[in-house]
């Protein structure tokens, strides 16, 4: 009894250091897959390197994010301030470097929360069915009813400004397209007889979820969350733009633009620059997104 | 069946088709030369990927991207096709020649009515596409309650109902020629009876020239007046139906035979060994070679025509040879 | 058969917006304390009225279902509650404020369409040439730039240096169509006044391109893959095969038929374009619905944001229908009658 169990343990530790191994191998080509699409790596390249800029922001950067110097108000760039300075005398570039950190982390966060919720959500009702699956496909069907940012912008007009309120807003929304693909992805797999087959075997239904069906239904998930980064990106700028997304006195991209809106008369550089950067990011993330769907889900449809 | 006149519609000569594919070249159809008569029908036989489709789309200049035409000639009805192009090509498609395709159900258009894709064939080659134009059309190839089907999507019709539908359009700007691309190969048996005698009697009755390109030689052996083997991209054997079923000359042809189910006890199948030759190789001499069971050294040497077998064709260096076997045998038993 | 399905989907349009109804007054309840309090926090020189009005807005004291059914029996009725803000009816507000927006969200949508249409089409059958490859990058653009940013760009290109085009607003002062519709193109040309059809029109250039450009970029990316799935089909083989001339190939087989799938994404798109609508609304001073919500969030008119946010949801909804409807009537496999 004892030694049978014991050796069940070493079945499944065996069992796992394979699938581990697997995994990281499918990994590891897909990224080389990946290595070959010239505008994924020029994507990747400058992702990186904002990325980079963002963590070493307040080593890099020339000025302090809030410095002011009202004798420097709209000094054009080239000069001493390299993308020139604001209404009151901050460095653009400095407080480009700083607002990188908040568009990186919101594209970060909300996506991996959506994920998470999304696919577990997705797969525990394509699996289980029942009335936990009606409940939640009618409540995504009714929550696919709103345009995205009308949504984002009405729960932060309840919610008020803050960086996690912005999460709480985005995620509220952002994990039911996961959660279609997911359930979509489990209902389309569960019939196959590979599953069939763990169940025979007396796999617990976790195991079949996590490790038998999971791994097939990932690959548009993974996608789909990186293309998405770009959007959750674009929706923290548009927020903050508005003036509901993250308060003021934290540097990003979207109330840059907007301070700069105010001054477009006689300062164009102010809401350009942060918007080139913007979307240079945005495009670079997509330019990922889009080589992953081509090396992990040709069929699938983006946009 | 009509007896066939002695004016050519269709003479390919030398025909080599290219596909430049990002793996390099593959040489689907390497040198046909293929004639047909007036009333004749042709049958174009071998395996799936030897290049039987690539003749007839080339006729039509149909071939897919990267497909392409790189050597011979071929001349419907004495114009030159390779010649043709804009308002040539467009007279000349569907209307010297009709092409009937595999499977009806992904041909039809599923977005128009069936009246409207019989109207669009005659109105491009300008003839008059009246209501009643198109119900004649229709009971010719025998449709039932051909004023109801006119309006009909083609999902609405069975597979069957569709090749017939096909086969009128294909007739409706009478064409000197069908090329018919395995047009029974996606129907149930009985259909396919259906379809074969509704093209004989085509062919009897408007005298239509028609090449049936197909996979099964049965088929072939029922329909047609001469047939054509082809493998790897050649005409491996040319001949009448008689002479070819009955007194196969080439081993290739007489692999195919040994494939056919016969309902009678005893016979074992006797499959042809090995893969079908890669196109994107370049075969010295016999592309049989590796699979031919009367395979000698010499084999390895380019043949480059056909040899004359009195009233038909044969590629194979053992042909004539004395010790070539069985079919030298029949040859000295004085059947040429 | 057709007219089955499409009331089919009609129908099942309904509990959707029921839910939306729902949500949208769940979101007033996602505020911790008592909404009115919240509401006139801030807000100064509030009548006792006002608060009376409110208060019976919401009648707090009820159990929530209670609240729910008589919140939707009130937008049953077409009443979307009071906002404090501009002490109007939101359901009144609102109303002004369609056709602003209604007339730049279907400009963007023409823009959009008379770009991606053609666009697909030409990147679709010339595959991998020049053209395809560079409107593809061109497109990748358009997704991944925020509709707001552009809109300042255009600003700072056409209205700020090349000084063509005006900054904001629909028409310049003196120059407004007197009302007939509230569309002022429409008004201007029904009432003659050329003037005033020229000015307002160089009103909705920048505004409704800044809006189109998204979605141009993605019906762009949907028409072209859709194509080159078609194009790739048996029957647009034969239709050559048939003599038919190549554009017609093109057009009459292989686009009527990208179409089908097509359609269903361009009427998210189109939906998804209302949420541009605010942000573009905002930068061009244009007075449509989406101003008045973001004037609504910073005056703290939370009935006013609501009202709005639930006619977007149902506008969405409706837009999501037309698209299935045509669809349903694009799509031929629907017609379901006896095999022959």
């Amino acid at each position: 009894m004892i030694r049978g169990e014991s050796t069940q343990a070493s079945v499944r530790r065996r069992l796992m250091r394979l699938r581990l191994r697997l995994w990281a191998e499918s990994a590891g080509a897909t990224l080389k897959r990946l290595g070959r699409n010239k505008s994924a790596v020029a994507g990747a390249v400058v992702v990186t390197a904002i990325v980079l800029a963002a963590v070493l922001a307040p080593l890099i950067s020339p000025y302090s994010p809030d410095k002011m110097n009202l004798n420097d108000r709209f000094s054009p760039p080239g000069g001493e301030y390299v993308l020139g300075a604001d209404h009151l005398g901050r460095d653009v570039l400095t407080r480009i470097l700083h607002g990188a950190r908040v568009s990186i982390l919101v594209g970060l966060i909300t996506v991996a929360i959506s994920i998470f919720t999304g696919g577990v959500l997705g797969v525990l009702a394509g699996y289980y069915g029942g009335t936990l699956d009606t409940f939640m496909s009618r409540l995504t069907e009714v929550l696919l009813a709103f345009p995205y940012l009308i949504f984002a912008i009405g729960a932060m007009a309840m919610l008020g400004p803050g960086f996690w309120n912005l999460v709480w807003a985005l995620c509220f929304k952002g994990w039911v397209e996961f959660f279609r693909l997911a359930r979509a992805g489990v209902l389309a797999e569960k019939t196959k007889e590979y599953v069939e087959a763990a169940k025979v075997l007396g796999r617990s239904d976790l195991e079949i979820m996590g490790f038998e069906i999971l791994p097939n239904i990932v690959n548009p998930l993974l996608v789909v969350g990186t293309l998405r980064m770009g959007t959750m990106m674009v929706m923290e700028a548009s927020l903050s733009f508005l003036g509901i997304g993250i308060p003021p006195r934290i540097p990003t991209w979207g109330s840059m633009i907007q301070d700069g809106y105010r001054f477009i008369l006689n300062a164009w550089w102010l809401s350009t620059f942060p918007g080139i950067i913007l979307v240079a990011l945005v495009l670079s993330v997509n330019l990922v997104g889009e080589g992953l769907r081509e090396v992990l889900d040709p069929d699938l449809q983006t946009f | 069946m009509a007896a066939p006149g002695d004016k050519e519609v269709l003479s390919i000569k030398g025909l080599q088709v290219c596909y430049r594919t990002d793996r390099g070249p593959v040489r689907a159809v390497r040198g046909v030369d293929l004639s047909v008569r007036e009333g004749e029908i042709v049958g174009l036989v071998g395996e799936s990927g030897c290049g039987k489709s690539a003749t007839l789309l080339s006729v039509m200049r149909l071939l897919p991207f990267p497909g392409e035409i790189v050597a011979g000639s071929i001349e419907v009805d004495g114009t030159d096709v390779l010649a043709l192009n804009g308002k040539g090509l467009q007279a000349l498609r569907g209307g010297t020649v009709a092409m009937v395709f595999q499977d009806p159900m992904s041909t039809l258009n599923p977005a128009h009515q069936i009246g409207a894709q019989m109207k669009e064939a005659l109105r491009v080659h300008g003839l008059p596409s009246t209501r009643s134009v198109l119900v004649d059309l229709l009971k010719e190839v025998g449709i039932p309650s051909p004023e109801t089907v006119l309006g009909y999507y083609p999902h609405q019709l069975s597979g069957g109902m569709q090749q017939r539908v096909m086969i009128a359009i294909s007739l409706s700007c009478r064409p000197k020629l069908i090329l018919a691309d395995e047009p029974t190969t996606a129907l149930d048996v009985t259909i396919e009876a259906q379809i074969l005698d509704l093209l004989r009697q085509i062919n009897r009755d408007r005298g239509t020239a028609i090449v049936l390109v197909t996979h099964n030689l049965a088929v072939a052996s029922q329909f047609c007046h001469r047939i054509a083997v082809m493998y790897a991209g050649q005409i491996v054997e040319e001949g009448s139906v008689k002479d070819v079923l009955s007194r196969p000359l080439h081993p290739y042809t007489r692999g195919l035979i040994g494939c056919i189910p016969r309902f009678r006890k005893g016979v074992p199948l006797t499959p042809i060994r090995g893969q079908v030759a890669d196109l994107s190789e370049n075969h010295e001499g016999c592309a049989f070679y590796p699979r031919c069971d009367k395979a000698v050294p010499g084999c390895l040497e380019t043949l480059e025509s056909l040899l004359d077998a009195g009233d038909r064709m044969v590629r194979c260096h053992r042909y004539g040879v004395p010790e070539y076997g069985d079919v030298a045998a029949a040859q000295d038993s004085g059947c040429s | 058969m057709r007219g089955v399905k499409i009331l089919e989907r009609a129908l099942a349009a309904l509990p959707i917006m029921l839910g939306v109804c729902i949500v949208v007054f769940l979101f007033m309840r996602l505020l911790p304390g008592d909404p009115v309090d919240i509401m006139l926090g801030e807000a100064s020189n509030v009548t006792q009225e006002e608060i009376d009005a409110l208060r019976s807005q919401f009648n707090l004291d009820d159990p929530l279902h209670v609240q729910l059914a008589s919140y939707l029996m009130r937008v049953l009725k077409g009443d979307l509650g009071y906002s404090i803000s501009r002490s109007s009816n939101v359901g009144k507000l609102l109303l002004e404020a369609l056709p602003a927006t209604v007339e730049l969200a279907l400009a963007a949508i023409l823009i959009a369409l008379a770009v991606a249409v053609p666009l697909g089409i030409i990147t679709a059958v010339k595959h991998k040439s020049l053209i395809d490859r560079s409107s593809m990058a061109c497109s990748f653009l358009g997704i991944s730039m925020p509709a707001f940013w552009l809109g300042i760009v255009l600003i700072l290109i056409f209205s700020v240096h090349l000084k063509w085009l005006p900054t904001s607003g629909r028409a310049t002062y003196g120059l407004v169509p007197s009302h007939v519709t509230g569309f002022y193109v429409l008004d201007s040309i029904l009432t003659g006044n050329l003037p005033a059809l020229k000015d307002s029109l160089r009103h909705l250039v920048l505004p409704s391109i800044a809006l189109g450009a998204a979605p141009a970029a993605v019906i762009t990316r949907i028409i072209r893959s859709s194509m080159l799935e078609t194009l790739r089909k048996d029957y647009v083989t034969y239709a050559r095969a048939k003599g038919v001339a190549e554009w017609a190939v093109i057009i009459k087989h292989a686009f009527r038929n990208a179409l089908i799938p097509a359609v269903t994404v361009t009427g998210l798109e189109i939906g998804g374009l209302l949420g541009g609508n605010m942000v573009v609304e905002t930068i061009f001073g244009w007075p449509g619905m989406g101003r008045l919500v973001v004037d609504g969030i910073f005056s703290r008119d939370y009935s006013l944001v609501q009202g709005a946010v639930m006619v977007y949801g149902l506008t969405f909804v409706t837009v999501n229908l037309i698209a299935d409807i045509l669809y349903t009537w694009l799509n031929p496999k629907l017609v379901v009658g006896e095999k022959v």
